[in-house]
Protein backbone atom coordinates (compact mmCIF):
# COMPACT_ATOMS: atom_id res chain seq x y z
CA UNK A 1 0.00 0.00 0.00
CA UNK A 2 1.16 3.55 -0.70
CA UNK A 3 1.43 5.30 2.67
CA UNK A 4 2.21 8.58 0.96
CA UNK A 5 0.94 9.63 -2.42
CA UNK A 6 1.49 13.06 -3.95
CA UNK A 7 -0.40 13.69 -7.18
CA UNK A 8 0.23 16.62 -9.55
CA UNK A 9 0.98 19.02 -6.72
CA UNK A 10 1.51 22.67 -7.66
CA UNK A 11 2.08 25.57 -5.33
CA UNK A 12 3.00 29.23 -5.63
CA UNK A 13 4.26 31.42 -2.80
CA UNK A 14 2.03 34.30 -1.69
CA UNK A 15 4.13 36.67 -3.85
CA UNK A 16 3.16 34.61 -6.92
CA UNK A 17 6.52 32.90 -7.43
CA UNK A 18 5.88 29.27 -8.40
CA UNK A 19 7.53 26.84 -5.97
CA UNK A 20 6.17 23.45 -7.04
CA UNK A 21 5.04 22.48 -10.54
CA UNK A 22 3.01 19.33 -11.01
CA UNK A 23 5.01 17.21 -8.55
CA UNK A 24 4.05 13.54 -8.19
CA UNK A 25 5.71 11.01 -5.96
CA UNK A 26 4.82 8.12 -3.72
CA UNK A 27 6.23 5.96 -0.95
CA UNK A 28 5.29 2.39 -0.12
CA UNK A 29 4.86 1.22 3.46
CA UNK A 30 8.25 1.02 5.18
CA UNK A 31 10.15 2.47 2.24
CA UNK A 32 12.92 5.05 2.59
CA UNK A 33 12.73 7.70 -0.12
CA UNK A 34 15.27 10.42 -0.89
CA UNK A 35 14.48 13.86 -2.28
CA UNK A 36 17.52 15.61 -3.70
CA UNK A 37 18.04 18.86 -5.54
CA UNK A 38 19.97 22.13 -5.38
CA UNK A 39 19.17 25.00 -3.00
CA UNK A 40 15.82 26.53 -3.77
CA UNK A 41 14.57 23.49 -5.69
CA UNK A 42 11.41 23.35 -3.58
CA UNK A 43 12.35 20.44 -1.30
CA UNK A 44 11.33 22.08 1.97
CA UNK A 45 8.13 23.46 0.44
CA UNK A 46 7.24 19.96 -0.75
CA UNK A 47 7.87 18.50 2.70
CA UNK A 48 5.60 21.10 4.34
CA UNK A 49 2.80 19.89 2.06
CA UNK A 50 3.23 16.32 3.30
CA UNK A 51 2.26 17.44 6.80
CA UNK A 52 -0.55 19.74 5.70
CA UNK A 53 1.21 22.90 6.91
CA UNK A 54 1.11 24.19 3.35
CA UNK A 55 -0.98 25.23 1.49
CA UNK A 56 -2.62 27.79 3.76
CA UNK A 57 -5.59 28.27 1.42
CA UNK A 58 -8.17 25.72 0.42
CA UNK A 59 -7.35 25.52 -3.28
CA UNK A 60 -4.21 23.51 -3.77
CA UNK A 61 -3.26 22.32 -7.22
CA UNK A 62 -3.16 18.53 -7.00
CA UNK A 63 -3.48 16.47 -3.87
CA UNK A 64 -1.55 14.74 -1.13
CA UNK A 65 -2.80 11.43 0.23
CA UNK A 66 -1.61 10.11 3.59
CA UNK A 67 -2.42 6.45 4.31
CA UNK A 68 -5.01 6.55 1.54
CA UNK A 69 -6.94 9.61 2.76
CA UNK A 70 -6.55 13.05 1.11
CA UNK A 71 -5.14 15.88 3.23
CA UNK A 72 -7.95 18.37 3.84
CA UNK A 73 -8.68 20.96 6.50
CA UNK A 74 -10.89 18.39 8.26
CA UNK A 75 -8.23 15.68 8.33
CA UNK A 76 -5.34 17.91 9.45
CA UNK A 77 -5.29 16.63 13.01
CA UNK A 78 -4.92 13.03 11.84
CA UNK A 79 -2.32 14.07 9.29
CA UNK A 80 -0.20 15.80 11.96
CA UNK A 81 -0.30 12.60 13.93
CA UNK A 82 0.41 10.25 11.01
CA UNK A 83 3.24 12.33 9.55
CA UNK A 84 6.19 13.35 11.74
CA UNK A 85 8.16 16.27 10.36
CA UNK A 86 11.77 16.91 11.39
CA UNK A 87 12.79 20.49 10.65
CA UNK A 88 16.15 21.58 9.37
CA UNK A 89 17.11 23.82 12.30
CA UNK A 90 16.71 21.97 15.63
CA UNK A 91 16.28 25.30 17.41
CA UNK A 92 13.04 25.88 15.53
CA UNK A 93 11.68 22.62 16.80
CA UNK A 94 12.89 22.59 20.39
CA UNK A 95 10.63 25.30 21.72
CA UNK A 96 10.07 24.04 25.28
CA UNK A 97 12.16 24.90 28.35
CA UNK A 98 13.15 21.28 29.05
CA UNK A 99 13.84 18.18 26.98
CA UNK A 100 11.04 16.29 28.70
CA UNK A 101 8.43 18.94 27.93
CA UNK A 102 9.57 19.12 24.34
CA UNK A 103 9.33 15.40 23.70
CA UNK A 104 6.01 15.37 25.56
CA UNK A 105 4.60 18.24 23.49
CA UNK A 106 3.20 16.09 20.67
CA UNK A 107 1.73 13.28 22.79
CA UNK A 108 0.02 15.71 25.19
CA UNK A 109 -1.43 17.67 22.26
CA UNK A 110 -2.95 14.44 21.03
CA UNK A 111 -4.69 13.97 24.36
CA UNK A 112 -2.74 11.11 25.94
CA UNK A 113 -3.08 10.64 29.71
CA UNK A 114 -0.21 11.95 31.83
CA UNK A 115 1.10 8.50 32.78
CA UNK A 116 1.00 7.39 29.17
CA UNK A 117 2.83 10.56 28.05
CA UNK A 118 5.58 9.87 30.59
CA UNK A 119 5.96 6.32 29.31
CA UNK A 120 6.04 7.38 25.65
CA UNK A 121 8.63 10.09 26.36
CA UNK A 122 10.92 7.73 28.27
CA UNK A 123 10.65 5.21 25.46
CA UNK A 124 11.34 7.83 22.74
CA UNK A 125 14.41 9.15 24.60
CA UNK A 126 15.67 5.58 25.04
CA UNK A 127 15.21 5.00 21.31
CA UNK A 128 17.51 7.90 20.44
CA UNK A 129 19.97 7.04 23.22
CA UNK A 130 19.33 10.04 25.46
CA UNK A 131 18.03 8.48 28.67
CA UNK A 132 18.34 10.81 31.64
CA UNK A 133 18.21 14.01 29.56
CA UNK A 134 14.65 14.84 30.69
CA UNK A 135 15.51 17.83 32.89
CA UNK A 136 18.12 19.36 30.57
CA UNK A 137 17.45 22.62 28.79
CA UNK A 138 17.62 22.42 24.96
CA UNK A 139 19.91 25.44 24.82
CA UNK A 140 22.72 23.57 26.56
CA UNK A 141 22.77 20.52 24.27
CA UNK A 142 25.23 19.83 21.46
CA UNK A 143 24.03 19.94 17.87
CA UNK A 144 23.83 16.15 17.64
CA UNK A 145 21.92 15.88 20.90
CA UNK A 146 19.50 18.60 19.80
CA UNK A 147 18.78 16.78 16.56
CA UNK A 148 18.19 13.52 18.47
CA UNK A 149 15.83 15.23 20.92
CA UNK A 150 13.91 16.56 17.89
CA UNK A 151 13.69 13.04 16.52
CA UNK A 152 12.51 11.76 19.91
CA UNK A 153 9.81 14.46 19.95
CA UNK A 154 8.54 13.12 16.65
CA UNK A 155 8.87 9.43 17.50
CA UNK A 156 6.84 10.11 20.64
CA UNK A 157 3.89 10.97 18.35
CA UNK A 158 4.23 7.47 16.87
CA UNK A 159 3.90 8.56 13.23
CA UNK A 160 3.42 6.22 10.25
CA UNK A 161 5.58 8.43 8.03
CA UNK A 162 8.75 10.27 9.00
CA UNK A 163 9.64 13.30 6.92
CA UNK A 164 13.17 14.61 7.49
CA UNK A 165 14.40 17.97 6.16
CA UNK A 166 18.22 18.07 5.94
CA UNK A 167 18.61 15.95 9.07
CA UNK A 168 22.43 15.94 9.00
CA UNK A 169 23.23 19.50 7.91
CA UNK A 170 24.33 20.68 11.37
CA UNK A 171 26.04 17.54 12.59
CA UNK A 172 29.66 16.48 12.95
CA UNK A 173 30.66 13.09 11.47
CA UNK A 174 29.91 11.21 14.67
CA UNK A 175 26.52 12.87 15.12
CA UNK A 176 25.79 12.19 11.48
CA UNK A 177 26.76 8.51 11.76
CA UNK A 178 24.65 8.06 14.89
CA UNK A 179 21.63 9.73 13.31
CA UNK A 180 22.00 7.68 10.12
CA UNK A 181 22.07 4.51 12.22
CA UNK A 182 18.95 5.63 14.07
CA UNK A 183 17.05 6.40 10.87
CA UNK A 184 18.09 3.10 9.33
CA UNK A 185 16.77 1.21 12.35
CA UNK A 186 13.27 2.68 12.13
CA UNK A 187 10.64 0.60 10.44
CA UNK A 188 8.32 3.42 9.38
CA UNK A 189 8.06 4.96 5.94
CA UNK A 190 10.77 7.63 5.68
CA UNK A 191 11.17 10.61 3.36
CA UNK A 192 14.57 12.31 3.51
CA UNK A 193 15.37 15.58 1.77
CA UNK A 194 19.10 16.21 1.85
CA UNK A 195 22.25 17.54 0.24
CA UNK A 196 24.12 14.83 2.10
CA UNK A 197 24.20 12.53 -0.91
CA UNK A 198 26.23 9.84 0.87
CA UNK A 199 23.45 9.64 3.43
CA UNK A 200 20.85 9.33 0.68
CA UNK A 201 22.78 6.54 -1.09
CA UNK A 202 23.27 4.85 2.23
CA UNK A 203 19.67 4.92 3.44
CA UNK A 204 17.28 5.37 0.52
CA UNK A 205 16.08 2.80 -1.95
CA UNK A 206 14.59 5.29 -4.40
CA UNK A 207 15.18 9.00 -4.98
CA UNK A 208 13.44 11.89 -6.67
CA UNK A 209 15.53 14.67 -8.18
CA UNK A 210 13.84 18.03 -7.81
CA UNK A 211 14.91 21.25 -9.53
CA UNK A 212 13.00 24.46 -10.15
CA UNK A 213 9.96 22.94 -8.43
CA UNK A 214 9.73 20.03 -10.86
CA UNK A 215 10.59 16.34 -10.57
CA UNK A 216 13.44 15.98 -13.07
CA UNK A 217 14.14 12.29 -12.53
CA UNK A 218 13.24 9.44 -10.23
CA UNK A 219 14.43 5.88 -9.76
CA UNK A 220 16.74 3.67 -7.71
CA UNK A 221 19.16 5.76 -5.65
CA UNK A 222 22.30 4.17 -7.09
CA UNK A 223 21.11 4.76 -10.65
CA UNK A 224 20.12 8.44 -10.27
CA UNK A 225 23.00 9.49 -8.04
CA UNK A 226 25.45 7.52 -10.19
CA UNK A 227 24.47 9.48 -13.30
CA UNK A 228 27.24 12.07 -13.17
CA UNK A 229 26.08 14.37 -16.03
CA UNK A 230 22.58 14.50 -14.55
CA UNK A 231 23.91 15.29 -11.07
CA UNK A 232 26.29 18.01 -12.28
CA UNK A 233 23.66 19.70 -14.44
CA UNK A 234 21.41 20.10 -11.40
CA UNK A 235 23.98 21.48 -9.03
CA UNK A 236 24.78 18.16 -7.32
CA UNK A 237 27.59 15.67 -7.64
CA UNK A 238 28.12 11.95 -7.86
CA UNK A 239 28.86 10.68 -4.34
CA UNK A 240 32.35 9.29 -3.73
CA UNK A 241 31.01 5.94 -2.69
CA UNK A 242 29.58 5.51 -6.21
CA UNK A 243 32.68 6.74 -8.05
CA UNK A 244 34.28 3.33 -8.25
CA UNK A 245 31.23 1.11 -8.22
CA UNK A 246 30.21 -0.82 -11.30
CA UNK A 247 26.69 0.28 -12.28
CA UNK A 248 25.41 -3.30 -12.53
CA UNK A 249 27.02 -4.80 -9.46
CA UNK B 1 29.59 30.44 23.07
CA UNK B 2 30.13 32.92 25.89
CA UNK B 3 26.99 33.49 27.87
CA UNK B 4 25.95 36.05 30.32
CA UNK B 5 23.00 34.00 31.51
CA UNK B 6 20.24 36.01 33.04
CA UNK B 7 19.66 33.20 35.54
CA UNK B 8 23.21 31.94 35.84
CA UNK B 9 22.87 30.84 39.46
CA UNK B 10 19.41 29.30 39.31
CA UNK B 11 20.77 25.76 39.66
CA UNK B 12 22.97 26.12 42.76
CA UNK B 13 22.27 23.95 45.78
CA UNK B 14 21.64 26.06 48.87
CA UNK B 15 18.81 26.13 51.45
CA UNK B 16 17.21 28.97 49.48
CA UNK B 17 17.43 27.04 46.21
CA UNK B 18 15.89 24.01 47.91
CA UNK B 19 12.77 25.89 49.09
CA UNK B 20 9.65 24.85 47.17
CA UNK B 21 9.27 27.00 44.01
CA UNK B 22 5.64 27.92 44.76
CA UNK B 23 6.70 29.37 48.13
CA UNK B 24 9.39 31.50 46.53
CA UNK B 25 7.09 32.71 43.75
CA UNK B 26 4.27 33.64 46.12
CA UNK B 27 6.67 35.24 48.59
CA UNK B 28 8.19 37.36 45.82
CA UNK B 29 4.85 38.48 44.44
CA UNK B 30 3.64 39.19 47.98
CA UNK B 31 6.75 41.17 48.84
CA UNK B 32 6.51 43.24 45.66
CA UNK B 33 2.84 44.07 46.21
CA UNK B 34 3.42 44.86 49.90
CA UNK B 35 6.38 47.10 49.12
CA UNK B 36 4.41 49.00 46.50
CA UNK B 37 1.46 49.46 48.87
CA UNK B 38 3.44 50.49 51.98
CA UNK B 39 3.32 54.24 52.73
CA UNK B 40 6.74 55.90 52.28
CA UNK B 41 6.81 57.09 55.89
CA UNK B 42 7.26 53.50 57.07
CA UNK B 43 11.07 53.60 57.01
CA UNK B 44 11.35 50.62 59.33
CA UNK B 45 9.56 48.38 56.88
CA UNK B 46 11.89 49.33 54.04
CA UNK B 47 14.99 48.90 56.16
CA UNK B 48 13.88 45.45 57.39
CA UNK B 49 12.90 44.44 53.88
CA UNK B 50 16.29 45.47 52.53
CA UNK B 51 18.20 43.65 55.25
CA UNK B 52 16.04 40.55 54.78
CA UNK B 53 16.67 40.46 51.01
CA UNK B 54 20.41 40.94 51.51
CA UNK B 55 20.42 38.04 53.99
CA UNK B 56 18.67 35.89 51.40
CA UNK B 57 21.31 36.87 48.83
CA UNK B 58 24.01 35.72 51.25
CA UNK B 59 22.17 32.50 52.13
CA UNK B 60 21.67 31.71 48.44
CA UNK B 61 25.41 32.30 47.83
CA UNK B 62 24.76 34.74 45.01
CA UNK B 63 27.97 36.72 44.35
CA UNK B 64 27.52 40.34 45.41
CA UNK B 65 29.20 41.59 42.23
CA UNK B 66 26.73 39.66 40.08
CA UNK B 67 23.70 40.98 41.96
CA UNK B 68 25.03 44.55 41.87
CA UNK B 69 25.77 44.33 38.14
CA UNK B 70 22.33 42.93 37.39
CA UNK B 71 20.66 45.67 39.44
CA UNK B 72 22.72 48.26 37.59
CA UNK B 73 21.66 46.99 34.17
CA UNK B 74 18.04 47.34 35.25
CA UNK B 75 18.70 50.75 36.78
CA UNK B 76 18.46 53.12 33.75
CA UNK B 77 14.69 52.82 33.64
CA UNK B 78 14.35 53.40 37.37
CA UNK B 79 16.74 56.35 37.31
CA UNK B 80 14.91 57.82 34.31
CA UNK B 81 11.62 57.75 36.18
CA UNK B 82 13.31 59.02 39.35
CA UNK B 83 14.80 62.01 37.54
CA UNK B 84 11.41 62.90 36.09
CA UNK B 85 9.97 62.72 39.61
CA UNK B 86 12.74 64.95 40.94
CA UNK B 87 11.73 67.73 38.56
CA UNK B 88 8.36 68.27 40.22
CA UNK B 89 7.81 70.37 43.37
CA UNK B 90 8.94 68.50 46.48
CA UNK B 91 10.59 66.03 44.14
CA UNK B 92 13.40 64.82 46.37
CA UNK B 93 11.13 62.75 48.62
CA UNK B 94 9.28 61.26 45.66
CA UNK B 95 12.53 60.40 43.96
CA UNK B 96 13.90 58.64 47.03
CA UNK B 97 10.65 56.74 47.43
CA UNK B 98 10.80 55.54 43.81
CA UNK B 99 14.45 54.55 44.09
CA UNK B 100 13.97 52.56 47.28
CA UNK B 101 10.75 50.83 46.32
CA UNK B 102 11.78 49.83 42.82
CA UNK B 103 15.20 48.61 43.90
CA UNK B 104 13.65 46.43 46.59
CA UNK B 105 11.20 44.96 44.06
CA UNK B 106 13.94 44.40 41.46
CA UNK B 107 16.14 42.73 44.05
CA UNK B 108 13.32 40.40 45.07
CA UNK B 109 12.66 39.36 41.45
CA UNK B 110 16.38 38.98 40.83
CA UNK B 111 16.65 36.63 43.80
CA UNK B 112 13.67 34.60 42.61
CA UNK B 113 15.03 34.18 39.08
CA UNK B 114 18.45 33.18 40.36
CA UNK B 115 17.29 30.68 42.96
CA UNK B 116 14.56 28.95 40.95
CA UNK B 117 14.94 27.37 37.49
CA UNK B 118 12.55 29.07 35.07
CA UNK B 119 10.90 25.76 34.17
CA UNK B 120 9.90 25.39 37.85
CA UNK B 121 8.38 28.86 37.92
CA UNK B 122 6.38 27.99 34.81
CA UNK B 123 5.17 24.79 36.46
CA UNK B 124 3.93 26.76 39.47
CA UNK B 125 2.18 29.28 37.20
CA UNK B 126 0.48 26.42 35.39
CA UNK B 127 -0.60 24.87 38.70
CA UNK B 128 -1.97 28.25 39.78
CA UNK B 129 -4.19 28.19 36.69
CA UNK B 130 -2.54 31.11 34.97
CA UNK B 131 -3.95 31.06 31.40
CA UNK B 132 -2.13 28.42 29.35
CA UNK B 133 -1.50 30.80 26.47
CA UNK B 134 0.34 33.21 28.76
CA UNK B 135 2.49 30.42 30.22
CA UNK B 136 3.31 29.19 26.70
CA UNK B 137 4.36 32.67 25.64
CA UNK B 138 6.58 33.01 28.73
CA UNK B 139 8.12 29.61 28.02
CA UNK B 140 8.83 30.52 24.40
CA UNK B 141 10.28 33.86 25.44
CA UNK B 142 12.67 32.19 27.87
CA UNK B 143 13.62 29.55 25.32
CA UNK B 144 14.47 31.97 22.53
CA UNK B 145 16.00 34.92 24.36
CA UNK B 146 19.33 33.07 24.53
CA UNK B 147 19.16 32.25 20.86
CA UNK B 148 18.56 35.92 20.12
CA UNK B 149 21.56 36.90 22.25
CA UNK B 150 23.70 34.32 20.43
CA UNK B 151 22.55 35.58 17.08
CA UNK B 152 23.17 39.22 17.95
CA UNK B 153 26.63 38.30 19.21
CA UNK B 154 27.50 36.38 16.04
CA UNK B 155 26.29 39.21 13.83
CA UNK B 156 28.17 41.84 15.83
CA UNK B 157 31.33 39.78 15.56
CA UNK B 158 30.88 39.24 11.83
CA UNK B 159 30.31 42.95 11.30
CA UNK B 160 33.29 43.86 13.44
CA UNK B 161 35.57 41.58 11.45
CA UNK B 162 34.70 43.40 8.25
CA UNK B 163 34.64 46.92 9.66
CA UNK B 164 37.78 49.01 9.33
CA UNK B 165 37.09 52.69 9.68
CA UNK B 166 34.17 53.64 11.81
CA UNK B 167 32.99 57.07 12.73
CA UNK B 168 30.32 57.44 15.38
CA UNK B 169 27.47 57.84 12.90
CA UNK B 170 28.72 54.74 11.09
CA UNK B 171 28.59 52.75 14.28
CA UNK B 172 24.99 53.78 14.91
CA UNK B 173 24.11 52.77 11.38
CA UNK B 174 25.70 49.34 11.87
CA UNK B 175 23.82 48.83 15.13
CA UNK B 176 20.57 49.79 13.44
CA UNK B 177 21.31 47.30 10.68
CA UNK B 178 21.87 44.51 13.17
CA UNK B 179 18.68 45.32 15.04
CA UNK B 180 16.61 45.29 11.87
CA UNK B 181 18.24 42.05 10.72
CA UNK B 182 17.46 40.48 14.09
CA UNK B 183 13.87 41.58 13.77
CA UNK B 184 13.47 40.05 10.31
CA UNK B 185 15.18 36.82 11.33
CA UNK B 186 13.11 36.52 14.49
CA UNK B 187 9.90 36.99 12.52
CA UNK B 188 10.96 34.27 10.12
CA UNK B 189 11.96 32.00 12.96
CA UNK B 190 8.63 32.61 14.67
CA UNK B 191 6.93 31.36 11.52
CA UNK B 192 9.06 28.22 11.44
CA UNK B 193 8.47 27.56 15.14
CA UNK B 194 4.75 27.90 14.58
CA UNK B 195 4.99 25.39 11.73
CA UNK B 196 6.91 23.01 13.98
CA UNK B 197 4.28 23.38 16.71
CA UNK B 198 1.46 22.78 14.24
CA UNK B 199 3.26 19.71 12.90
CA UNK B 200 3.07 18.19 16.36
CA UNK B 201 -0.59 18.85 16.90
CA UNK B 202 -0.75 22.42 18.29
CA UNK B 203 -4.29 23.67 17.89
CA UNK B 204 -5.00 27.35 17.79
Amino acid sequence: MRTLDVNGLSYAYPDGKPALKNVSLYAEEGECIGIIGPNGAGKSTLLLHMNGILPEDEHPGGEVRVCGAPVTAASLRDVHRLVGLLFQDPDDQLFCPTVFEDVAFGPSQFGLAEEEVRRVVTEALRQVGLEGFERRSPHHLSGGEKQRVCLAGILACQPRILVLDEPTSDLDPRGRRELAGLIRGLGTTRIIASHDLELVVDLCSRVYLLDGGEVIASGPAVEILGDEPLMISHGLEKPHSLQHRHPHS
Amino acid sequence: MRHNYIDRFARLDTPVHRLPPWLKLLATVGLVLWTVATPPSDTWYFACCGVFLLLVVVAARLPASFVALRLLTLEPLVIGVAILAFLQPGGLAVMLRILVKSNLCLLAVLILSNTTPFAEILRVLRALRVPALLVTILALMYRYVFLLIDQAERMTRARASRTFMVRRTGRWKLAAGIVSQLFVRSTERAERIYAAMTARGWDR
